[in-house]
């Protein structure tokens, strides 16, 4: 395999983030007459820490972990969005994010106008964009409304619209944040679908979830967090099955 | 993604779609559209025009007409303060975007300021215009002293974004900076020469604090980017003369400064706010 000799396309170092506890740090009226103080540190909260990961292309990462465990965190610094406090964070290539659809929009402006702002906000090349406009307004069959402004589209049309665009162009390094699917059944249908077409054709995929099934027939490795640490990492099946017998079936098993 | 220049070149796409966006919707947001950027300087000149010459009797020795005088400095002030204004809220109203989509967040701030500053082009034309054909002016249609008007166009974008930069920052970090901005805005127009000439001021001072303290003063006065600025857009437009050589000086050391401290306070806090949203 060349795959190991190849720099992996993410390798973290003994990654940490931490976030300051705001309400901790204020001080009482009376506490700033007594200790004479106007100011102390909020205490730290690490909601990561000594986290080394090294990923290569053509693997898949489940990340799971107990709300609160770092999960999302992670997600934001392999998307390159939060830098960490102390280790180092290579990540090389196109990171595409799933979360957050949507966010990026105008809603004075039209449909059309927004799917060039959006991809502008996702790196979507310009000749790209020009080639696949018809493909993404077709795709969230919004073809009647996609002069009007994003303002007067339902809440389902404008997940349409950010997940038409958002899905339109083949990234590198996937992250997803809970898979999603959006829109009615049929549309949710459709962009299942699509985001399975994704990732098998992603060179590297982070997945967070609490849906064990689709994970273990998706990844091919699993990260296991804990209170921001690594509890455990390794390949898919035995790291979910450890994970699995932890936290007990899901709440809403079917009988 | 830092908003390093490399990065910010690489996503030059971004900033001109975001700034393309931010000039659409504010057009569609109000029924006058753009025309709104012209009427407000308009009616500012108006209220002050009354103010001082027709209720104070004031604003005759200032060597034009004070309409015309005062819309010089409300034209670019306009810019500054629109997009100081919207820059102080920007990080935290874009919240969600920022934390979910890789970019860098710079070109959120200068897309604002390069919206403002098209509209303020297109509210100077206007007043360009009218200097030229308005009758009697002192630069008696010199049209040599307008080549003047792109410099000082590039220092006060570079002013308005280094002040936009630090703002959008410290926005983030000071929860109670709009309305403190406000205020400071409101007393820096006064600082400024904008209701009245730059030698005003200078005489004042001198009068007031001797000869000596009172140019020291005045020098530190003049620090202020906007103090050199509006008096070289009044040269050029309505005296038809050349900004002296020390105002030069003054107004591209003080927006330089002002750039290069706004770019350090943003790279420095660029991904840190990020936690602080």
């Amino acid at each position: 395999m060349t795959d190991d000799e190849s720099p992996p396309l993410v390798d973290l170092c003994d990654v940490g983030v931490f976030f300051r506890m705001h309400a901790r740090g204020k001080l009482s009226f009376r506490q700033i007459v007594k200790q004479r103080r106007f100011w102390r540190p909020p205490p730290l909260l690490w909601a990561l820490r000594g986290v080394t990961l090294e990923l290569r292309a053509g693997q898949s990462l489940a990340i799971v972990g107990h709300n609160g465990a770092g999960k999302s965190t992670l997600c934001l610094v392999l998307a390159q969005i939060l830098c960490p406090d102390e280790g180092t964070a290579a990540v090389r290539g196109q990171v595409a994010t799933l979360f957050g659809l949507g966010r990026g929009f105008n809603p004075e402006l039209s449909g059309r106008d927004n799917i060039r702002l959006y991809a502008a906000f996702l790196a979507i090349p310009r000749s790209d964009l020009a080639a696949r406009m018809a493909e993404i307004i077709a795709f969230s069959e919004l073809e009647d409304f996609i002069d009007e402004p994003v303002s007067t589209y339902s809440t389902g049309m404008r997940a349409r619209l950010a997940f038409s665009v958002a899905t339109a162009l083949q990234p590198e390094i996937l992250v997803l944040d809970e898979v999603l699917a959006v829109g009615d059944r049929a549309f949710q249908r459709k962009s299942e679908s699509r985001i399975r077409a994704l990732i098998s054709k992603s060179q590297l995929i982070a997945i967070v979830s609490h849906q064990i099934d689709f994970l273990r027939e998706t990844c091919t490795h699993a990260l296991w967090l804990d209170h921001g640490r690594v509890r455990a990492f390794g390949g898919a099946g035995e790291i979910l099955d450890a994970y699995d017998a932890e936290a007990g079936p899901p709440a809403l098993s079917a009988t | 993604m830092t908003s390093s220049l490399a990065n910010l070149f690489a996503r030059r796409d971004l900033v001109r779609e975001l700034t393309r966006s931010e000039i659409r919707s504010d057009s569609a947001d109000s029924s006058v559209g753009v025309l709104w950027w012209l009427v407000d300087p308009l009616l500012m000149m108006a209220i002050y025009s009354l103010l001082v010459v027709g209720i104070l009797g004031k604003g005759t020795s200032v060597g034009a007409p004070y309409p015309l005088f005062v819309l010089c400095a409300l034209t670019p002030w306009k810019q500054l303060t629109v997009a100081v204004g919207r820059c102080t809220r920007l990080l935290r109203a874009k919240e969600s975007l920022i934390k979910s989509v890789p970019f860098p967040t710079i070109a959120l701030p200068l897309s604002v300021v390069g919206s403002s500053f098209a509209y303020f082009l297109a509210a100077f034309a206007v007043l360009t215009v009218a200097a030229m054909s308005w009758p009697g002016l002192s630069h008696e249609g010199r049209l040599l002293p307008l080549m003047q008007l792109p410099f000082l166009m590039a220092f006060q974008l570079a002013a308005v974004t280094g002040l936009a930069l630090a703002t959008a920052c410290f926005g983030v970090l000071v929860r109670d900076l709009s309305n403190v901005m406000t205020y400071f805005l409101r007393a820096a127009f006064y600082l400024t020469p904008a209701l009245y000439p730059a030698e005003r001021m200078h005489a004042e001072l001198v009068a007031r604090a001797g000869e000596v303290t009172g140019e020291r003063l005045f020098w530190l006065y003049m620090a202020n980017p906007f103090a050199s600025l509006l008096t070289g857009y009044r040269d050029a437009l309505l005296f038809g003369r050349f900004l002296e050589a020390r105002f030069w000086l003054a107004l591209a050391l003080s927006s330089l400064v002002l750039l290069a401290f706004g770019w350090a306070v943003y790279q420095h806090y660029d991904r840190r706010v990020i936690k602080f949203l």
